[in-house]
């Protein structure tokens, strides 16, 4: 746990980079500090691991003062990535992920394990590039070995600013993703600097809004975006903040569970109740053994039909539905893209379990403080 | 354990190096300034001392003028060979009690007795016995431009210049421009020679000047030389003289420092003779084997010394 | 192309250019004799069509065809330009008093190599290296390379050590004045590295002073271009009487003083930090500058003493014959140790043999002990069997002339590229590369010796490679305050115009400077991590 308390950085021009700072980071959670530039972000970062001096205040870890230990000793058990990726450029990829091990004196046969286990886990191969250079690497590639360096000593506690900032955005969201499955395994108390609201918004568990080193709001990403304290952190977060809200919502978090449906081997007349029942034009037909999607049936086609399989429309199911464990956003492009009023919902196996109509969407970016009722895709 | 006896091996070793060495009497340093003639005159003083079975460090060979004087009056050598000219006008301008006489500069005893006892006051410097040579500046031509012409001395070329023969004459800018250099010949022999008939080389020695006239480089036909200068036999030159002492008396004479000569008086007896001997074809001649033979300096000094009964073979 | 060049050169110098001059003695001018003008056999005009061969191969289009007839051709070149007028030279000799006017004083008459034979060597050079440039764009190995490349030097080594270039002026005075040739040579080489290693060690001091330090960055950079700009003949003058009167004090009272002066310097260092916190800004960097001062005087004064002492002991070591067998076997094994630990990590024997982690060091171990043991020994010739109480610091090798001032000038001169060349090796690291360093606990000593030592080395060599060039050529000055080294010959060369006296002292000097830099590449290269180096 990591803990702001109070906490000011005070220049001797007396210019303050960081105000009065109260901030608790939780065990295991990704902290986002953001913030347009020069708003105090990374000076808190820093003061973390005492690169930069508190003026007043105390930063506590694990309820222990950081100025009690030697900042050499502090730093050796904090991991540190930063946007440059800063790897020693005369030491071969092997020895830059070894660096705080070899600080710690690990032995070396350890330390050879642990170098493989984390190259491994970034997914650069060390065999293939554990004796190269750094730049005999892609950025990307680089970035993944900061992240490991970062790792190295298996440090509580992670402090990383912008590490994904040299990438293009491509490389960046793949990055991200893996760093986020990794952060799965490994459970690190992480305090993650950057300026986009969009990788605050994917990677946070909460987000500190900074401006002009004071703190305006400090909440998880979907509460952060359902209700910005003021205007400021309103226009931060963007006018299309409920389109990103929909990134944090699951779709089997938004579904209706009973939509218009009818099993592949029902009569006219079933079907025909069944659209009755739900004022709908149109209903879903499913396999009567497995429940699995099978295509869809409308109003107009049954008049002109001999039995069900003659009116309803084949299609494959992951051409037209939603898995369960995509997101809103991505239930809504569906939506848009087959002018749908209601879209199918699948599970794993292709078993019908629900709908998402664009009304149901908008309601619930529209209502506040979902997050109690939904979880994250990512849940815990 | 494993340290304590590294370091037991190394104070051993130390102590070891200590013992093996002997002990040294202080020797005497023999210094020289860096050119031909200074080498000799330091070899001889070099060879005639090892001779008698002392101590010498050879120290020749060391630099300028200020160089040499500055190491002998801080210790530094023991011993060179100075010009007793070069003292005179270098050596005593700040004595506030004392203004050297114009009338020394030209005059070999009085010279001498100056400057001897004026270092002998001040700095505890003994000036030994001088030599009978003279090495001063000069003029040279060529042999067979001074048959043509008939120069042989400076009456010679006096006439030469009032005449209105040709003269470029290749010179250093301090020669050029000395009160008691181009000028004074003009003066004691008068003639007068004009900015144009002079080819000023800076900071030139003698033998670049002499170089010049060898090469008969831009139409030079005279050119600056020191006296005593080995080159001019090479060059095949004619020296004109200064019968009317024009130039100041530049008389080599072994210099050594008070305390040591005091510590070793058998020294005086063993250069004085040596150094009363070396007059001007003396001096020129080993000057010549040395710079124009190419013999080794130590080598044809010891030779000399041989031959005229100094040093035993 | 470049062949073209080399072979327009050579044969541009052999017939336009007088190859060699006959000399009546040692300083009269010569009677210069072109290669074409060489009476007797056709020798002298197939020199001459050889250095044409060039321009014909330069069109030949097999590449590595063309590499081995252009560097047969540049070694063919070398050796003959050498060998062909020494042959005319012994025969012009022999008439000599023919060949001038009467009156010539003719005694030791010798040939000094002229501008045709300058020439001819630089054009044949110039093939040989374009053969060798051939050569490896066809892939012939380096060793093989190399080898081609030193037939030529070696033949011309073996024709010197033979006597068959005796004829020439620069031999005639080698065997006349040259038995201190390789002494002074050494003494040239051993102060180029001492005052290097000095020079070093305060040029990376005040490079990363400079560096670190906006303030003294001005101050410092300006100060050593100003130490450039002293002529050596002033600073050998401002010098000599402190040093004069240093070597003068006692060596215990000396010591006495030192040792007071250094707990005066450290006691105002530790009341200062203990104070420092609480001074006002201006007093604080007063007190700074003031202990900064303090603790310079006795640091410097250890420092010359101890180089000065340094260098006498390293030219005992080096030329005491009781050394020689304890010297080679220390050579040998410095030698050996970097050759261990590469076989090390190349056949992976670290795992391989039990021992050999630390079987790898014992060459080390047996260098620093032999070391050790010969600089006792050094030490102990230059010292031994004297009363402490009556030993001077002159006794140490510190007086106003000699190697003293010498090695302090040198040091001094030194330092412009060094200092520069740091300051700029670690003001051009990458900030975000130190901040990730410190980031992840490296101390600050960690962080310099580890992370921007090892990134600024390539810059900082490049200053040593250029100080130590530099060095060779001002150590020649060292002569004129009698600290021997080459400058011996050159400036007694300079001062009777004896040309043959000067390129005595000049050849070594070059043939230093030359493979110095060489050296210092090499290691370079291997000290520099492939990740970094230039490509």
């Amino acid at each position: 746990m990591i803990e702001f308390k109070d906490v000011i950085k005070e220049y001797p021009n007396g210019f303050r980079a960081v105000d009065d700072l109260n901030l608790t980071v939780r065990d295991g959670e990704i902290c986002v500090l953001i913030g347009p530039s020069g708003c105090g972000k990374t000076t808190a970062l820093r003061m973390v691991n005492r690169l930069i001096d508190v003026t007043r205040g105390e930063i506590l870890i694990d309820g222990q003062p950081n100025d009690e230990f030697e900042p050499e000793v502090l730093r050796r058990q904090i991991g540190y990535a930063i946007q440059q990726i800063g790897l020693l450029p005369h030491m071969t990829i092997r020895d830059n992920v070894a660096i705080v091990p070899r600080l710690l004196e690990w032995d070396e046969e350890r330390i050879r394990q642990r170098v493989d286990l984390l190259l491994d886990m970034v997914g650069i191969d060390p065999s293939i590039h554990g004796d190269k250079y750094p730049r005999q690497l892609s950025g990307g590639q680089q970035q993944r070995v900061g992240v490991a360096r970062a790792l190295g000593a298996d440090p509580p506690i992670m402090l990383m600013d912008e590490p994904f900032g040299a990438v293009d955005p491509i490389t960046r969201a793949i990055l991200q993703e893996e760093f986020l499955q990794i952060q799965q395994e490994v459970g690190k108390t992480i305090i993650f600097v950057t300026h986009d609201i969009d990788e605050a918004i994917y990677m946070g568990d909460r987000i500190a809004l900074l401006r002009a080193g004071r703190l305006v709001q400090y909440d998880t990403p979907d509460d952060l975006l359902a209700m910005p304290r003021d205007d400021f952190a309103r226009e931060f977060v963007g006018a299309d903040r409920s389109l990103k809200r929909l990134h944090l919502i699951s779709v089997k978090d938004s579904m209706m569970n009973n939509v218009p449906c009818c099993e592949h081997d029902a009569t006219l007349a079933e079907v025909e109740a069944c659209l009755e029942r739900h004022h709908s034009d149109s209903a879903f037909v499913v396999d009567a053994g497995n429940g699995k999607l099978l295509g869809w049936v409308e109003k107009t086609a049954l008049a002109e039909s001999a039995s069900l399989a003659e009116a309803m429309r084949h299609a494959p199911a992951a051409s037209i539905a939603v898995p369960e464990d995509a997101t809103a956003r991505e239930a809504l492009s569906v939506l848009l893209s087959h002018s749908f009023d209601l879209t199918p919902v699948i599970d794993a196996e292709g078993i019908l379990t629900g709908g998402v109509s664009i009304q149901r969407l908008q309601d619930l970016v529209e209502a506040p403080g979902i997050h109690a009722t939904m979880q994250r895709e990512r849940g815990r | 354990m494993k340290k304590a006896g590294l370091w037991l091996l190394i104070v051993c070793l130390l102590a070891s190096a200590f013992g093996v060495a002997s002990a040294q009497d202080s020797p005497i340093r023999v210094g020289s300034k860096q050119f031909t003639e200074q080498i000799v005159l330091g070899q001889i003083i070099v060879a005639a001392l090892e001779d008698a079975g002392l101590d010498v460090v050879d120290r020749t060979n060391l630099g300028g003028t200020q160089v040499n004087r500055d190491a002998l009056v801080n210790g530094e050598i023991d011993i060179y060979a100075e010009y007793t000219g070069t003292a005179l006008y270098n050596y005593f301008n700040d004595v506030p009690w004392y203004d050297i006489p114009q009338e020394a500069y030209g005059h070999r005893v009085l010279g001498y007795a100056l400057v001897s006892s004026l270092d002998a006051a001040i700095n505890d410097l003994v000036w030994l016995a001088p030599t009978p040579a003279n090495n001063t500046y000069a003029f040279a031509v060529t042999a067979a431009f001074a048959e043509e012409n008939g120069l042989y001395s400076v009456i010679d070329m006096a006439d030469y210049v009032n005449d209105g023969g040709f003269v470029y004459l290749a010179t250093g800018d301090e020669f050029a421009q000395r009160p008691d250099g181009i000028a004074s010949f003009e003066e004691t022999y008068g003639f007068d020679l004009t900015d144009d008939q002079l080819l000023i080389i800076s900071n030139a020695t003698p033998a670049q000047t002499e170089q010049a006239l060898n090469e008969g480089a831009n139409n030079v036909n005279f050119a600056m030389a020191y006296s005593t200068d080995g080159a001019l036999m090479a060059y095949n030159f004619v020296v004109l003289d200064d019968p009317f002492g024009a130039q100041p008396i530049y008389a080599p004479t072994p210099v050594i420092r008070g305390e040591v000569i005091r510590a070793n008086p058998e020294i005086a007896g063993i250069l004085n003779p040596i150094f009363r001997a070396l007059d001007n074809v003396a001096l020129q001649t080993l000057n010549a084997e040395v710079e124009v033979e190419g013999l080794n300096p130590a080598d044809a000094v010891r030779a000399w010394l041989q031959a005229s009964g100094f040093i035993g073979n | 192309m470049i062949a073209f060049l080399g072979g327009c050169f050579a044969s541009f110098g052999f017939f336009f250019l007088p190859v060699i001059e006959v000399k009546p003695n040692r300083l009269a001018a010569g009677l210069p004799v072109g290669l074409l003008e060489i009476p007797g056999d056709m020798r002298y005009l197939l020199l001459f069509l050889l250095a044409l061969t060039p321009l014909l191969l330069a069109f030949l289009g097999d590449r590595n065809r063309r590499g081995w007839a252009l560097v047969a051709v540049g070694n063919l070149l070398v050796i003959l330009t050498l060998y062909l007028p020494a042959l005319a030279g012994s025969a012009y000799l022999v008439g000599a008093e023919a060949l001038f006017e009467a009156g010539t004083r003719i005694s030791n008459p010798r040939i000094l190599t002229s501008a045709g034979i300058a020439a001819g060597l630089a054009g044949g050079y110039t093939v040989l290296f374009a053969g060798l440039l051939d050569l490896e764009g066809s892939g012939a190995s380096r060793l093989v390379r190399g080898l081609a490349g030193a037939v030529g030097a070696l033949v011309v080594v073996m024709m010197l050590a033979g006597g068959t270039l005796d004829v020439y002026s620069i031999m005639v005075e080698y065997h006349s004045r040259g038995e201190t040739l390789a002494i002074r040579f050494l003494e040239h080489i051993v102060f180029v590295l001492v005052a290097l290693a000095a020079g070093l060690i305060a040029g990376i001091a005040l490079g990363l002073w400079a560096s670190r330090d906006a303030k003294a960055e001005d101050a410092i950079l300006y100060a050593v271009g100003i130490i450039q700009t002293i002529p050596s003949l002033a600073l050998f003058g401002i010098l000599l009487v402190p040093l004069a009167r240093l070597g003068d004090a006692r060596f215990l009272s000396l010591a006495r003083d030192w040792l007071l002066l250094a707990l005066i310097a450290l006691g105002a260092g530790l009341v200062l930090r203990r104070l420092h916190a609480r001074l006002p800004e201006r007093t604080r960097q007063f007190s700074l500058v003031a202990v900064f001062i303090l603790a310079l005087i006795p640091l410097a004064l250890l420092a010359v003493l101890i180089i000065a002492f340094g260098f006498e002991v390293v030219l005992t070591i080096l030329t005491m014959a009781e050394l020689a067998l304890l010297r080679s076997l220390t050579g040998f094994a410095i030698f050996v140790f970097p050759i261990f630990i590469s076989a090390g990590k190349r056949f992976d024997l670290e795992r391989k043999l039990p021992h050999y982690r630390r079987l790898r060091f014992l060459p080390l171990l047996v260098a620093a002990l032999g070391g050790l043991t010969l600089l006792a020994q050094g030490a102990g010739e230059l010292l031994g069997g004297r009363e402490l109480a009556a030993l001077t610091i002159r006794d140490f090798g510190v007086s106003g002339i000699g190697t003293a001032p010498a090695i302090i000038a040198l040091t001094l001169y030194s330092l412009l590229p060094l200092v520069r060349n740091t300051y700029a090796g670690l003001k051009n690291i990458d900030p975000a590369i130190i901040d990730s360093g410190k980031g992840m606990g490296f101390t600050a000593a960690q962080s310099f010796f580890r992370i921007e030592l090892p990134l600024a080395f390539p810059v900082i060599m490049a200053g040593v490679r250029n100080a130590a060039i530099s060095l060779v050529g001002i150590a020649a000055v060292a002569s004129i305050i009698g600290a021997g080294a080459l400058g011996d010959f050159i400036l007694l060369g300079v001062n009777s115009t004896s040309i043959d006296q000067i390129l005595l002292g000049t050849v070594p000097a070059v043939l230093l400077a030359v493979f110095l830099d060489g050296g210092l590449k090499v290691l370079e290269g291997l000290l520099t991590s492939p990740g970094i180096r230039q490509a």
